[in-house]
């Protein structure tokens, strides 16, 4: 590759990355020769502006053409583009409230926090863009690593120290999975490129490749599925996410997640469709549904039933959001023509309600030095909008109708019974579990409304989390009254099948 | 005017909306905001309602969200029923609004207690407006949000925190059948305008098993809402909230949002022969089971709520048998006499601190307004000829002799006559006999209670008049003369079964007139001149006896029964449920080991299974 | 079928190299177990330390230093491994290549500062 060919590359295409990149840079130097007296929350305003910037970025290249640089490896496309949307409003709202955070002397390291919280975005974002296997892995693992040392930023705590354990064992088995099978799908088509793979894999045999392709899916799924928490790889969730700061839990909870679905779609729908299934007439991917499917229901009925008995707000919330995965999946399952519309806008509704209802248990754990859930009671006589925040969010969660949570779950439905063939089982199991989330969102509800509140100490509402919550709560409701705004706005500036080479 | 008909809901919502963040500041004011903008409610409903008697059915819609090919629409509609129901739920929570003014004044959450009715009404005034199944369900479950918040209002008693919880969760249970029925609709139509439904159903669109399936599905949500068998424990438990709220939510309007589905429906089911049959057996069975639990309470607010149990019964019953004129007939009436009768209850729990009837008594001296509203009422749930509930009663029974149901019919007059009984077993054990109670000094309720009651003593008391066979058959022809998919056709009724209706409510509380208010004086006059008049008195005695050992005690044994059903089958059913749920619960925290092997192991043998299952299915094994 | 054989049987070295290095040690081990003579005393049993008497438990505590300095050797170990064949073949790979190996060592640099100043460097 010569000078002119590197010239000619339109680098625009990367100006996003490039913003996350250079702050994190910038950020990881002034940590190191700043001052210790200066006041490492500075940082978190700097990084939410450099965010700030990459969606500005981000925002001007909708309705860009689809285009492929660095020998393309590197791809713009209404995928990429809108999945990085939700990223970089996740990590935005993540950034808030990581400035707000306060760990009683647990956080020795405060700068390292955003640093590592902007380079695990930048992973994320190479992941959604890559359209080659190495480079996904890259970002994947860079997003991985970052996430483990987020993990244990609070230093003086052993439950910090032992989740970020757990994750870096668990999560290096999964990348072991992945790239296992990963190695299959590059053994098979002799490319690691997405593109030459889609092409080539449609040329190999059924006699042949079949079994080995078909045990690649299973092995990339399921190493994959370390990464959004579902069956059978979401053992790590509830231990982690408990263990962690809450920004960082909110992180893994939303933003990686967010990237996990992100990958899974790329490198699942970039090859599968293509070879021929274990029936004559259908793809591979529709031969594989049926396990994914019951994957999925698995998970919904394990994260739902489970979460039933925790008392520790965290670990419930692990366990809901094992849940909401298992939800993600029934449109993958489903394959319709709304998948993309209905996974991206229940990825967004999620985004809003479960970074809302985090950053309510952070003020409110903060407050009482608890994550107990009776850390919650009588919230509506102490803080009447905060609770009437958090109401919003648990119906959200719960998908009770006026809120972003139930045109997801709408969407989510309607894909799966319309679909062909119709996956009514799923959307069964998923209503199903639905009810049985009640009880527990419900359990936090009663809390706020139910019982004499313990204290009358103030709570104190810092300035990033509050702004956060502010947010989540109005973008709930909007996508819950008005979500014909969104979804237009969707399908006028994203066309997806420009995923596809 | 009828295209801004959702102004209506707006002001209670208003009003809920500024309670909530300004009733801190506001305290005592706060009753006034909500009275005002729920009066104001009220006016608009009433113009609504004689703008569509003037000018027909109407409405407005915009489009909300599009899902792929599939349009969801956001508006309001005005029918006959609709524009009835408005006016009903606007008014009766009006008057509720009035009289907690004085039934709370001194709760210090006194606010809250108003935002919340502000947030029921909201969503029960949206609720009837609906011009879709998706609106309707949202503001369903919006509903049973506001109930859940008023039955557990006084949260810190353990019974009030366990009936909201029951009451969400066993509505929610119905919920999910309507959930599930709406769906199956939705794939089959491919749109849940009522309108759109109709049309599809009319032309035969839909096949006739799985019409039969969504019909019951979606009664299934009505069951759960209108608490009709099995569905119906929450109900009575629900009576630990407030009495305002009993009058309203579980009386008036909520619980007849059950009845007004399967009415706003009413083409849908009438297209499936098994459904009415489903819905008028459920209806008639949960109207002789409740009233037979009814006999037996000693709670006051407890044996109304049996009593609405009961009626709800008797409204699906009505329904079942294509009588959907008599149905929302005694919807209607039902409303106004219940809820007087939950709010004269109230009057008396205030007036006396209590709620057991064996410790009353001898109240109707002292409640100079309270005993007769509340007597008009109890004439009116009777069915005591010439009072609202007798018409609509008759229409019932009527409704079921002329669809040939003729079991029903007799379930019907029995219920009646139960009815009547413990009504007025009710009505003289707090209003006669002896001063049981143990607060001495027994005062009428304030002017702001005794207002709204008399109100509904004369609506129960005239508002039967507005459809009866003699001066003719306004509402029917109203109802159900606007609609396309609603055939109407009044029944002229023979003479005999509203003489039959009139004999039965007579016996009923004549025999509770023998047992609970002759026999107290008889036990005096016994026990003073024994010896002189003992052949007659053995002889009054011997009567009372009988149908005390016959009919009260066999009443008696059904109404355990019933309790019985209640408590060991329905009450095991749902806990064999929840215990299932429970115990895959902790199956998974028991594999929660926190040991990072046991988690990498899962993880593994799940690839492990899924590795060798594709192979197997591939056929590669 | 016939790309699936070879595919599994380019693994068949892979078993016999698996084979070979559990086989040896066991083999050698046992071997030698059969051929001695077995004769301990309390002088034979002592742990051999380069001929010095064994003092301590030989399970001690390593300074973590140690892995983190040898964590950093590593890391600019594999920077001379990169940088090498790229010297070597530098008329070749041109202009991209020089600034792809610019980035790397700038962002190993950067890596070196950090550890800098986080006194990784120091030896108490």
């Amino acid at each position: 590759m010569d000078m002119e060919t590197l010239l000619s590359y339109e680098w625009s295409m990367m100006a996003p990355e490039f913003t996350i990149l250079i702050i994190a840079t910038v950020l990881s130097l002034v940590d190191l020769f700043a001052d210790k007296k200066i006041d490492r929350k500075l940082f978190g305003w700097f990084g939410a502006a450099g965010i700030g910037i990459a969606l500005f970025f981000l925002f001007s290249q909708i309705g860009h053409e689809p285009a492929m640089i660095l020998a393309n490896t590197y791809r713009l496309d209404a995928f990429s583009l809108s999945f990085k949307i939700l990223l970089l409003i996740g990590a935005l709202l993540v950034l808030l409230m990581g400035v707000s955070y306060e760990a009683k002397g647990e956080l020795l390291y405060r700068g390292e926090f955003y640093y590592l919280l902007m380079s695990a975005l930048l992973g994320a974002m190479m992941m959604a863009s890559s359209a080659d296997l190495i480079t996904l892995f890259v970002g994947l693992e860079l997003l991985s690593i970052s996430s483990y040392i987020l993990a244990g930023t609070r230093k003086k705590s052993t439950q910090s120290n032992e989740a970020a354990m757990k994750y870096v064992i668990n999560g290096g088995i999964s990348s072991a999975f992945t790239l296992f099978g990963l190695s299959y799908i590059y053994g098979l088509t002799g490319s690691t490129n997405l593109a030459d793979i889609s092409r080539e894999i449609s040329n190999i045999a059924p006699e042949n490749g079949l079994v080995l392709l078909s045990v690649a899916f299973i092995l990339t799924f399921v190493g994959l599925a370390f990464k959004i928490s579902t069956v059978p790889f979401q053992m790590w969730a509830p231990d982690v996410y408990q263990g962690a700061p809450i920004p960082v839990t909110v992180f893994l909870s939303v933003v990686s997640k967010t990237a996990g679905f992100v990958i899974i779609l790329r490198v699942l729908l970039s090859v599968f469709p293509f070879a021929q299934g274990l029936e004559a007439n259908t793809s591979l991917l529709q031969s594989m549904m049926i396990f994914i499917s019951v994957l999925a229901g698995i998970t919904m009925i394990a994260g739902n039933t489970v979460a039933l008995k925790q008392r520790n707000i965290k670990r419930l919330f692990a366990y809901s959001s094992i849940a909401h995965a298992g939800y993600l999946l029934v449109p993958f399952v489903a394959f319709s023509e709304m998948m993309f519309e209905s996974m991206w806008f229940y990825l967004a509704a999620y985004l809003l309600m479960n970074i809302g209802a985090f950053a309510v248990i952070q003020v409110m754990s903060e407050h009482s030095h608890s994550e107990d859930i009776s850390i919650f009671a009588g919230l509506f006589y102490r803080r009447p909008w905060m609770a009437v925040m958090m109401t919003i969010f648990l119906l959200s969660l719960a998908g009770i109708p006026g809120t972003a949570g139930f045109i997801g779950k709408l969407n989510i439905f309607i894909g799966a019974l319309f679909s062909d063939p119709s996956r009514y089982i799923l959307a069964a199991v998923m209503m199903g579990t639905t009810v049985i989330s009640y009880f527990y969102y419900f359990g936090v509800m009663a809390q706020m409304f139910m019982r004499p509140s313990g204290s009358a100490v103030p709570i104190r509402m810092p300035v990033g989390v509050t702004i956060a919550m502010v947010f989540c709560a109005a973008g709930t409701i909007t996508l819950g009254l008005f979500p014909g705004v969104v979804l237009d706005f969707f399908q006028t500036q994203f066309n997806f099948a420009e995923m596809f080479y | 005017m009828l295209e801004n008909a959702w102004l209506i809901p707006l002001f209670p919502l208003l009003s809920f909306l500024l309670l909530l963040f300004f009733g801190k500041q506001w305290k005592e004011m706060s009753s006034h905001v909500g009275i005002g903008f729920t009066g104001v409610s009220f006016l608009l409903s009433v113009i609504v309602l004689f703008t569509q008697m003037a000018n027909g059915s109407g409405g407005a819609e915009m489009v909300w969200l599009t899902i792929g090919q599939l349009e969801f629409r956001f508006g309001v509609v005005v029918t006959p029923l609709n524009a009835l129901m408005l006016v009903i739920v606007s008014l009766v929570s009006f008057l509720v609004h009035i009289y907690s003014k004085g039934y709370m004044h001194s709760d210090e959450r006194l606010t809250t207690f108003y935002s919340y009715l502000g947030l029921f009404t909201f969503a029960m005034l949206a609720l009837v407006i609906s011009p879709n199944l998706l609106q309707l369900y949202i503001f369903w479950e919006l509903v049973g949000v506001g109930s859940f918040l008023l039955i557990g209002f006084y949260f810190y008693k353990e019974e009030a925190k366990a009936a909201a919880k029951k009451a969400f969760i066993m509505t929610r249970i119905g919920d999910v059948g309507l959930l599930i029925g709406m769906i199956l609709l939705f794939w089959q139509v491919g749109s849940l305008e009522f309108n759109d439904i109709f049309t599809a159903v009319g032309g035969g669109e839909v096949p006739e098993g799985l019409l039969t399936l969504i019909a019951i599905l979606i009664f299934v949500g009505a069951v759960g809402k209108s608490g009709q068998f099995p569905l119906h424990t929450w109900l009575p438990d629900a009576m630990e909230g407030p009495t305002p709220v009993s009058a309203l939510i579980h009386a008036a309007t909520m619980v007849a949002a059950g009845v007004y589905l399967v009415a706003a429906l009413f083409p849908v089911f009438e297209a499936s022969p098994a459904a009415m049959t489903v819905v008028a057996v459920v209806g008639g069975f949960t109207a002789i089971f409740a009233a037979t639990i009814g006999l037996v309470q000693t709670d006051i607010k407890r044996v109304l709520a049996y009593s609405t149990v009961s009626q709800l019964g008797y409204m699906m019953m009505a329904l079942g048998a294509a009588g959907y004129v008599a149905g929302v007939f005694h919807l209607m009436t039902h409303a106004f006499f219940k809820a007087l009768l939950f709010l004269a209850a109230g009057s008396v729990i205030h007036a006396v601190h209590n709620q057991n009837i064996e410790k009353m008594g001898g109240l109707w001296t002292k409640m100079r307004i309270t005993g007769p509203v509340f007597l008009i009422g109890t004439l009116a749930i009777s069915g005591v000829p010439l009072f609202s509930g007798f018409f609509s009663k008759d229409e019932i029974l009527l409704a079921t002799w002329y669809d040939g149901r003729y079991g029903l019919f007799i379930i019907g007059l029995v219920a009646a006559f139960f009815t009547a009984f413990y009504m007025f077993r009710l009505f003289f054990m707090v209003f006669t006999g002896e001063h049981r109670s143990e607060v001495t000094e027994v005062r009428e309720s304030p002017r702001s209670m005794t207002i709204p009651m008399v109100v509904l003593a004369f609506l129960a008391a005239f508002s039967g008049y507005i459809n009866t066979p003699w001066f003719g058959t306004f509402l029917g022809d109203w109802l159900a003369g606007d609609s396309e998919f609603l055939p109407f056709e009044h029944h002229e009724g023979p003479v005999w079964v509203m003489m039959a209706a009139s004999l039965i409510a007579f016996a009923g509380i004549g025999l509770a007139y023998l047992i609970y208010y002759k026999k107290s004086l008889q036990r005096d006059f016994l026990s003073s001149h024994m010896p002189a008049t003992y052949t007659l008195v053995f002889n009054k005695y011997f009567i009372d006896e009988f149908y005390q050992y016959t009919v009260e005690y066999a009443a008696r044994a059904v109404g355990y029964l019933g309790s019985f059903i209640e408590k060991y089958i329905v009450e095991v059913i749902v806990a064999a449920v929840s215990g299932v749920t429970r115990a895959a619960g902790s199956l998974g925290s028991k594999l929660q080991s926190g040991q990072v092997q046991t988690y990498g192991a899962i993880a593994f043998i799940g690839l492990a299974i899924l590795v060798f299952l594709v192979v197997w299915t591939g056929g590669y094994l | 079928m016939a790309d699936l054989f070879t595919y599994q049987n380019s693994y068949l070295v892979v078993v016999i190299f698996l084979a070979l290095g559990i086989l040896l040690p066991i083999v050698a081990l046992s071997l030698g177990r059969l051929l001695r003579p077995n004769k301990p005393t309390e002088q034979k049993r002592t742990t051999y330390e380069s001929g010095i008497d064994p003092f301590q438990d030989a399970r001690v505590q390593f300074n973590a230093r140690y892995y983190i300095f040898a964590l950093m050797f590593v890391i600019f170990d594999v920077e001379t491994i990169f940088l090498y064949p790229w010297a070597v073949a530098y008329e070749e790979l041109g202009v991209f290549a020089l600034i792809e190996m610019l980035i790397f060592v700038v962002m190993l640099l950067i890596g070196l500062i950090y550890a800098w100043k986080k006194k990784v460097l120091r030896w108490i």
